[in-house]
């Protein structure tokens, strides 16, 4: 596998931090009543979409869930359209009829998500059998969280991709909480990768490591690229914010204070950033650039969704059937 | 896909001993998965049994041989899994088409059916439609019981974003499942295995028979009689009955519940001022009580007399066979209602 160069590792970096600062800003504006959608925000687990989806191409499919502001943001989803959909006007991705927790972005490769939890895992597992019909070299991502592999229907996904080789790999997001619900009230100690051992590939990684995602998951996909079948990846992570809030599980009740801390030493932007901050000596220019660009840009998309139109009520069924 | 130029009318209206090419009802289903195979190669044909010698009571047999195990191919029973693979592949431009021997197991894929196939293009805005069939068979008699012989359209017909088709003769058969595997949105057939035993006209060339259309089979001025199904086979036994009993009863076969054709319900209900409605599931919050309260919604200032209903009864079909007699509507009691309707 080629190394990285240190622009690769600024692309990362960037983008994370582009999610990052998104959405701040979304819970920094939440509370002002301009987003009438809830929102799951994945803020401290950037690095599971930065270091996936840097290994796709336009034309591979991410298939998301609830929390999806930065599956979209990092394959390449526009980031005006996503604030105009959080803003329920007719600009939105999609049209004001999705809110937050379906965002679409079909020109990158990112189709319609589900909200219903694990219910975009078999339609992802579909997308992968469309394109090995069609002979496709394309293949298909499916981010899940750690309560969605708790759902039967990974199971049937996962056999049935299995059966057939599809080009997919599954990202188990393992974030510890099913909302506040903590990991070891819902399953037995390991279980996240115990129960799929032996069907498929099945790897354990740290998921605030951008680098051993990108380099892990790039070694699969490109595995089920080549027809060898699909992977099942889970990465380790935590949510620094409620499940759909702006303040912490800490302030919510569920998380204590010390295992916050423990993760916010984990975060994958600093990690990173000061990774960087060694290696490279335009960084620091670099990165103020980035901040200045980014912050007018999410600026603009925050006015223009301010400024864009509501959805025409007489539009509401127009699209119940194609 | 081209829309044929045949005149359906003309073809029902030919009795049994018309002349023709003969088809068997699962065997025009054959013909028209085999076509619509040959006329598009997105569409491919799944479901557990499939390639089995008798495939789908007939319906898919062999069909592997022509198109290959991986344009038919066997499922494992992993109905939810299974039904998502099928919204994702449509939403990637395919055209699937699912089987079930019995739809009681759709409800291990109401998730997908309902919160998936059903929604994803109004939530995306029209850009991710889900043209895909499931197509599942109602068994009905020999002890089947309250888990293998269920109609359980009602369930369905309250969801939007579906569309729902029941053919009840051959010719019904193919033309709906060309245009339901034609169509862009979810579209559900549930047939009857009551109805699978017909033989009638079915030419040998692709056509449609559009969805949301339901069919006159016998115009009347008495009384309008709505059969859903194998009720139409029902409601076909009485009608020289009740003609000699100097009821003019006029048959509409209901074939597409979702959408309905409001239109020819509503013109025949105004014309007739009376109403019969005789479904396969349940009565309660199913079918007949949705189109009765179209009726009565649209037409009601229309009625001479209150609408009828013959419905199965409001329990699980039991197994013993004196059980079931009491468990289904038959002919017999869509007569009584008939002529109950009129004042007889």
């Amino acid at each position: 596998m080629k190394e990285l160069t240190l622009e690769n590792k600024r692309e990362m970096y960037f983008m994370m931090r582009k999610i990052r600062m998104t959405e701040e800003k979304i819970a920094a504006h939440y509370r002002e009543d301009n987003m009438h959608t809830p929102i799951h925000l994945c803020i401290g687990e950037e690095a599971t979409a930065v270091g996936v989806c840097f290994n796709l191409s336009r034309t591979d499919k991410v298939f998301s869930n609830h929390r999806n502001h930065g599956h979209y943001l990092a394959k390449g989803g526009n980031l005006k359209a996503m604030i105009a959909e959080l803003h329920n006007k007719a600009s939105g991705c999609s049209g004001g009829f999705g809110g937050s927790m379906h965002l679409v972005a079909n020109d990158v490769g990112f189709p319609i998500t589900s909200s219903i939890v694990a219910g975009g895992v078999p339609i992802g597992t579909g997308n992968a059998l469309a394109q090995q019909m069609t002979g496709s070299s394309d293949v298909t991502i499916v981010y899940m969280g750690d309560a969605a592999s708790e759902e039967g229907v990974v199971y049937e996904s996962i056999a049935f991709a299995v059966l057939k080789k599809l080009p997919i790999v599954y990202i188990c997001e393992n974030n510890l909480y099913s909302v506040g619900t903590p990991l070891e009230k819902r399953e037995a100690e390991g279980f996240i990768s115990n129960k799929f051992t032996g069907m498929l590939p099945v790897v354990t990684i740290d998921g605030n490591d951008v680098l051993e995602v990108q380099r892990v998951t790039n070694e699969y996909i490109e595995k089920a690229r080549g027809g060898e079948g699909p992977a099942f990846i889970e990465c380790r992570t935590y949510r620094f914010r409620d499940h759909h809030d702006t303040k912490t599980g800490v302030e919510a009740g569920y998380q204590t204070q010390e295992e916050w801390d423990s993760w916010k030493a984990k975060d994958p932007i600093l990690r990173l950033g000061s990774e960087l901050m060694l290696q490279d000596e335009s960084f620091a220019t670099a990165e103020k650039n980035f901040e200045t660009e980014w912050k007018r840009e999410l600026q603009d998309a925050f006015s223009a969704a301010a400024e864009d139109s509501l959805p025409k009520t007489e539009n509401i069924a127009k699209n119940l059937f194609a | 896909m081209p829309w044929t130029r045949i005149n359906e009318s003309e073809l029902l209206n030919r009795d049994r001993n018309a002349e023709g090419r003969r088809l068997k009802y699962t065997e025009a289903i054959r013909e028209a998965l085999y076509q619509a195979m040959k006329l598009d190669d997105r569409v491919f044909v799944m479901g557990q049994g499939i390639n089995d010698k008798t495939g789908m009571f007939g319906a898919t047999t062999d069909l592997w041989k022509e198109f290959g195990e991986k344009r038919v191919f066997e499922t494992p029973l992993s109905e939810a899994g299974l039904t998502g693979i099928a919204v994702g592949a449509a939403a990637a431009g395919m055209r699937p088409f699912y089987c079930h021997n019995r739809p009681d197991f759709l409800m291990l894929a109401m998730d997908q059916l309902v919160n998936h196939a059903s929604k994803m293009n109004f939530m995306s805005n029209g850009k991710s439609p889900i043209p895909m069939v499931i197509w599942a068979t109602t068994g009905m008699g020999w002890g089947s019981a309250a888990q293998h012989s269920q109609a359980l359209h009602g369930l369905f017909m309250h969801v939007p974003g579906l569309k729902m088709v029941m053919p009840t003769n051959p010719f019904d058969a193919k033309g709906l499942v060309l245009s339901a595997i034609a169509d862009n949105n979810p579209v559900l057939i549930f047939e009857h295995r009551r109805v699978f035993n017909q033989i009638g006209l079915v030419p040998e060339e692709p056509y449609y028979v559009p969805i949301g259309k339901a069919k006159i089979l016998k115009e009347g001025s008495d009384v309008t009689l709505l059969a859903v199904s194998h009720m139409v086979i029902e409601a076909e036994k009485i009608m020289d009955e009740l003609e000699s009993r100097g009821v003019s009863a006029e048959l509409i076969d209901v074939r597409s519940l979702k959408p309905l054709d409001t239109e020819t319900i509503l013109n025949s209900v105004r014309k007739t001022g009376r109403v019969v409605i005789a479904d396969t599931g349940w009565k309660t919050g199913g079918v007949s009580a949705e189109i009765s309260a179209m009726i009565a919604e649209n037409a009601g200032m229309s009625l001479k007399s209150n609408i009828i209903r013959v419905a199965a009864t409001d329990v699980p079909t039991p197994a013993s066979y004196v059980l079931e007699e009491a468990f289904y509507r038959n002919s017999q009691e869509i007569k009584e209602a008939v002529l109950k309707s009129v004042g007889l």
